[in-house]
């Protein structure tokens, strides 16, 4: 892709984000839990009226998670609803990192090694100087 | 695409709703309903539908909504006498319509030419049969082009006679002429909106689209296409650019005078390059006008419009009563996208949702600002009106779907070969839009079942001694917050065997199931998967889409399905609904510190078990809790265990340190079960938003809400708690809780609905809201006094009204505020409207009067709501007080004072209401509180007469009629029942069992006259 991305922290691991997918990042997570539901959601959120599904990206993509509580402390990201997608979606990240401008040369589509984590939601590999930035393909990821 | 979507989009609603007044309209004509109204009605509906779809270039709809309106105009001018057979052609002509406009993109494939070519005929053939000279005449008069030979334009009589009406009226008659991208498209007015503005400000004559350059839909983007209207408007041509917004040199006056033809071809043709003279033929010279392409006009031409002006007159005499051609109405609607109204509902329920947490977190301030108290109730009182408005605009009449169903009725009976007579009662109730959406399905189906599986054959019926043709109703009513309705027939019932046979014969069940199943049971069967009981699968039935989704469709839409039927009589399917989906009230329960709101739909009651009460305990049944609930075991589930919270063992275990276990008794369909939770809050009227398709595996939730702390919380669903929990609910259990669940409504029909208010005084009174027809808003300076009494206009009618201080033993001030209510009552003759200042709240409580503290002629008693003493009016006694020379009305009085009526009547209000009205017309009165007591009392004192309420504890009014008529000491005994429900059907009932009156619980004065009369039925004076 080519467009500015943006750069988040989960466990440690850097991830990057089509900015034009992010509605906004909330520092406040506040959310109730909803007991017996898919272990991959954290709970629900109340965002201006609207109900936002937070999920466990961590979990999603493998990622050993540490406790709850931690989480509690994080921020999150919220997505755009999309029209064939009319409920709200987010997810808990440990810390934002940056917004970075792509180049589409500095893409690569994801190596076939990977397995540290569930190759599918990787949409492409971006290289920038210093580390490898793993954009998320969220339709895939998030299609529960 | 053709234009722009949502243009399109518009002309289909448009078109819709045209085609279903066309469908309504056919088919009251076929009933016989010939008046003009109704034909002009249907003409124009068509006229519209061809006008519009000319705009788009839709060819095929244009073509056969042409011919439907030659041949409707043919009806209109009474020259063909409509009959079955060009109804139906009529109605087929419809649906094509309809399927063309559902489906417009590919409209041009249809192919409609058999439709028009059966319709031509049928209007040749009328034609034929009546020789007559002049019928043969009106046939219309097509305009070709002598190039292309194509058909641009026709003017029949209609237009003609149309335009010399409005010339009469002054109007003028022109052609615009508009690029439909260029004019339109620019100024983002669709083009029906164009059509329409030009209808509010003339009558369109007609309108074609130039389109002949145009080979596809798609091209219409680049060329741009013309659009010619002709029509007639009392406004000036200098006013028109203003009126239509449009550019003033597209405007072209046309001459109304002889000249008419004339103009209108010339103008009309202009677009049309090198026309040529055409022949005329003499014996097409009509009274049509005769409409050719030339640039100049030859005299045959000038003679026949002269010939026309007379020929109009006449008709114009004939038909006198039409409307003058222009009327300008003025619109007191406006079209709405619904996207906009699910925003404001959506908005609006957010502000309630904002008001809410506003007045949770500011309470403890409310003291500290002064005024801050009123602002709030302000807004608070706002919020809610707004809230409700919103929801009001959403409100549809269920008749947008019930006026589907006489065309159903009409071809299943046709098909099926059976008679019958649909009536629909109640098509003004009204439901949100998306239920009645939804409704269209589950109720035609229901119909389709109704005619086809429950009526019989006309030969059946008249051998079951029934009338031949068979009877469908279709009602809807309010029934305690819900809107029911009801399908009924006079069938043949649902026979359990057959159900039972063929449950078994597809699997559904086994033998040893069904032997303990109840009536109600089996009849739910019905609404399984897989289940028809048709015995040969007509193509009106057992298309695979069976009860199951009815069923299905209806809980999605939060509501029940419910069957009765008696076999040889009839079923009746009733369908219970929400008014709309969108708020709900509930009640917030806790478990595990996680908060849940539970649909009040579902709550019956609550139970408070304590530890160590032995009297009331949790059982085990094996593994299984269950609870003795008024003899009757219930299942207990703990919501807890159900959600698996893993913590909720452990508490179980520690329920000594609660001491309380509460357990919320659940009724989902015919189930009933417990719910144990932690802890239970307030009641909330929450926000239902649907559950996000993540959560599509929890069985237990139906929704989120946001709750007045700002956090969310799931919605309960008892039926997946029940799948989840997988209760099985046998025979015994069922039918227990059916039992059950029958008496717990009666419970709850006997809880009062009261209404709270204050007057000047301090006092708090309370009146029952059976008694009251409405409240009114009045303003203090509409109050008229006439001597010393006080008078407001009700209805166009002036009404008394009172202050009840004036007369009751209260306090009284001098508030004036300008602001009053008036209590309107109901059962009462002459009402007199009492004045209130101010209402506190509706209240659904039991009262439990108490007896004798606060006494007072007018006064009922009192009673303690929310911890304050409410006096209970009694309105009888207050209007005789008011006047006398009214409501004293001594001939109810008896004049010997020997007789005793035993009362029975379990709730307090009532039964010290009624025995003060018996105690004032001279009997003595003996209460008592359900029938065994009564029973009792009559084995020990002589009684002259039984009143008795139906819905009593212990033994009803039924079970005791019963018995007063199987004891042969007492079997003469006059017994009247006074009830609340007095549906015929509960009057039935009544009289069945034994009663020999059935009165209404609170008609004073028909009360003591039916007493009067059931004495004297027995020949005794009284």
């Amino acid at each position: 892709m080519t467009g500015k991305a943006l750069s988040f922290y989960l466990q440690d691991k850097m991830f990057g984000l089509d900015i034009r997918l992010v509605k906004e990042i909330s520092r406040k997570v506040d959310f109730s839990v909803v007991p017996d539901s898919d272990p991959n959601i954290v709970g629900l959120m109340n965002l201006r009226g609207q109900v936002v599904t937070l999920f466990h990206l961590g979990k999603i993509l493998g990622l050993e998670s540490d406790d709850l509580e931690q989480e509690k402390e994080s921020a999150c990201i919220i997505l755009k609803a999309l029209p064939n997608q009319p409920h709200q979606i987010g997810f808990l990240i440990d810390r934002t990192g940056d917004v970075i401008d792509i180049q589409e040369d500095w893409c690569e589509k994801t190596p076939a090694n990977v397995e540290e984590i569930n190759g599918e939601y990787i949409q492409e590999v971006v290289k920038l100087n210093e580390e490898l930035l793993l954009m998320l393909d969220t339709e895939v990821v998030f299609d529960a | 695409m053709i234009h722009n979507e949502e243009f399109i989009n518009e002309f289909i609603e448009e078109a819709e709703s045209h085609l279903q007044m066309v469908e309504t309209g056919l088919l009251a004509m076929e009933e016989g309903k010939m008046n003009k109204e109704n034909i002009n009605n249907i003409f124009r509906s068509i006229h519209s539908i061809k006008g519009t779809a000319g705009f788009f270039g839709l060819d095929r709809i244009v073509e056969l909504a042409h011919i439907m309106e030659n041949l409707l105009g043919e009806v209109r001018n009474e020259k063909i006498q409509p009959d079955s057979v060009m109804v139906d052609l009529l109605l087929t002509g419809n649906d094509q319509l309809k399927a063309m406009v559902d489906d417009v993109f590919n409209s041009h494939e249809y192919d409609v030419s058999k439709l028009v070519e059966s319709m031509s005929n049928l209007m040749e053939g009328k034609e034929a049969t009546s020789n007559d000279e002049a019928q043969k005449k009106e046939s219309e008069t097509t305009v070709t082009s002598t190039e292309t030979h194509e058909t641009v334009l026709t003017i029949n009589s209609k237009q003609r006679e149309q335009i010399e009406d409005a010339k009469k009226h002054g109007h003028y008659l022109y052609r615009v002429k508009i690029g439909i991208n260029k004019d339109i498209g620019a100024k983002e007015i669709s083009p029906i909106r164009f059509f329409k503005k030009i209808q509010s400000v003339g009558e369109i004559v007609d309108s074609y689209t130039d389109i002949s350059d145009i080979k596809s839909l798609d091209s219409v983007m680049d060329a741009d296409v013309y659009f010619s209207f002709v029509f007639t408007t009392v406004l000036e041509k200098k006013l028109l650019p203003i009126a239509l917004d449009i550019e003033d040199d597209t405007i072209e006056e046309l001459n109304l005078d002889e000249q008419l033809s004339k103009e209108l071809i010339t103008t009309l043709s202009e677009d049309e390059e090198s026309s040529k003279e055409t022949e005329e033929t003499e014996n097409d010279v009509t009274e049509e006008a005769e409409v050719h392409f030339e640039e100049e006009q030859d005299e045959p031409n000038q003679e026949e419009t002269l010939e026309e002006v007379t020929e109009s007159q006449e008709i114009q005499s004939s038909a006198s009563a039409k409307k003058p051609a222009a009327v300008s109405t003025v619109e007191d609607s406006v079209r709405v996208h619904v996207s906009l109204l699910n925003d404001l509902l959506n908005l609006a329920s957010e502000m309630v949702l904002g008001r809410n947490q506003l007045l949770r977190n500011i309470e403890e301030h409310r003291k500290e600002i002064s005024g801050l108290d009123a602002i709030l109730q302000n807004i608070d009182r706002v919020t809610t009106e707004l809230q409700e408005k919103v929801m009001q605009t959403r409100m549809q009449p269920v008749g947008n779907v019930f006026n589907k169903m006489p065309r159903v009725i009409r071809d299943l009976s046709k098909k099926l070969g059976k008679e019958v007579e649909l009536n629909i009662e109640g098509s003004h109730v009204e439901l949100d839009k998306s239920i009645i959406e939804s409704l269209s399905d589950p109720l035609t189906h229901l119909i389709r079942n109704a005619v086809d599986h429950g009526l019989e054959s006309p030969d059946k019926r008249k051998k079951s001694g029934k009338t031949p043709s068979g009877q469908v109703d279709l009602k809807a009513y309010h029934e305690s917050g819900y809107v029911h309705i009801d399908i009924v027939d006079d069938g043949a019932g649902i026979d359990a065997e057959k159900i039972k046979n063929k449950a078994l014969e597809k699997g559904l069940v086994s033998e040893s199931d069904l032997k303990n199943m109840s009536d109600q049971e089996i009849l739910q069967l019905l609404m399984m998967p897989g289940f028809s009981t048709a015995e040969k699968i007509t193509d009106v039935s057992g298309r695979g889409v069976g009860m199951d989704v009815v069923k299905t469709n209806i809980e999605k839409l939060g509501g029940t399905i419910e069957i009765t039927t008696k076999l040889g009589e009839g079923t009746t399917f009733r369908m219970i609904l929400p008014l709309t989906l969108a708020i709900i009230p509930s009640l917030i329960v806790e478990v595990d510190e996680f908060k849940f709101a539970l649909p009040q739909v579902n709550l019956q009651e609550m139970v408070r078990l304590k530890t160590g009460d032995e009297t009331k305990k949790i059982e085990y049944v094996h593994n299984a809790q269950v609870l003795r609930l008024r003899g009757k075991l219930l299942p207990i589930v703990h919501l807890g265990k159900v959600l698996g919270l893993e913590s909720h063992k452990i508490k179980e275990i520690n329920q000594e340190i609660d001491d309380i276990t509460r357990i919320l008794v659940l009724k989902v369909g015919s189930k009933r079960f417990g719910l144990v939770v932690d802890h239970i809050y307030d009641e909330e009227e929450i926000l239902v938003k649907p559950l996000p398709k993540f959560f599509k595996n929890c069985q237990c939730y139906s929704g989120v809400t946001i709750m007045g702390d700002g956090k969310t919380a799931m919605i309960l669903d008892p039926e997946g708690i029940v799948a989840k929990a997988s209760l099985r609910f046998m025979d015994e259990q069922t039918k227990a809780s059916e039992r059950e669940a029958s008496a717990q409504l009666n419970e709850l029909k006997e809880m009062q609905n009261m209404l709270i208010f204050k007057c000047s005084g301090e006092e708090t009174f309370g009146i029952d809201l059976s008694l009251v027809s409405r409240v009114e808003e009045i303003n203090s300076d509409s109050i008229d006094h006439i001597g010393n009494k006080e008078y407001i206009q009700h209805r166009g009618e002036a009404l008394r009204v009172v202050r009840p201080e004036s007369y009751l033993p209260v306090t009284k001030k001098d508030n004036n505020p300008r602001k009053l209510y008036v209590i309107i009552p109901k059962l009462v003759k002459n009402p007199i409207g009492i004045i209130i200042e101010k209402i506190h709240d509706t209240i659904m409580t039991s009262i439990k009067l108490n007896q004798e503290d606060i006494k007072g002629k007018g006064l009922l008693g009192s009673t303690i709501i929310n911890d304050k003493i409410v006096l209970l009016i009694n309105i009888y006694e207050l209007f005789e007080m008011v006047s006398p020379e009214e409501y004293e009305n001594q001939s109810l009085k008896i004049s010997s004072n020997d007789r005793t009526i035993l009362l029975a009547e379990d709730t307090p209000f009532f039964a010290r209401l009624t025995k003060n009205y018996l105690e004032w017309a001279g009997y003595h009165v003996i209460s008592v509180m359900n029938g065994q007591e009564a029973l009792d009392a009559l084995k020990e004192k002589p009684v002259d007469l039984v009143l008795s309420d139906i819905q009593m504890p212990v033994m009803d009014g039924l079970e005791l009629v019963r018995n007063i008529r199987k004891d042969p000491d007492l079997a003469a005994l006059p017994v009247v029942a006074l009830t609340s429900m007095t549906s015929e059907k509960d009057r039935e009932m009544g009289k069945e069992a034994g009663f020999d009156f059935y009165e209404f619980k609170l008609d004073k004065a028909t009360i003591l006259s039916t007493l009067k009369n059931a004495f004297e039925m027995r020949g005794e004076t009284v």
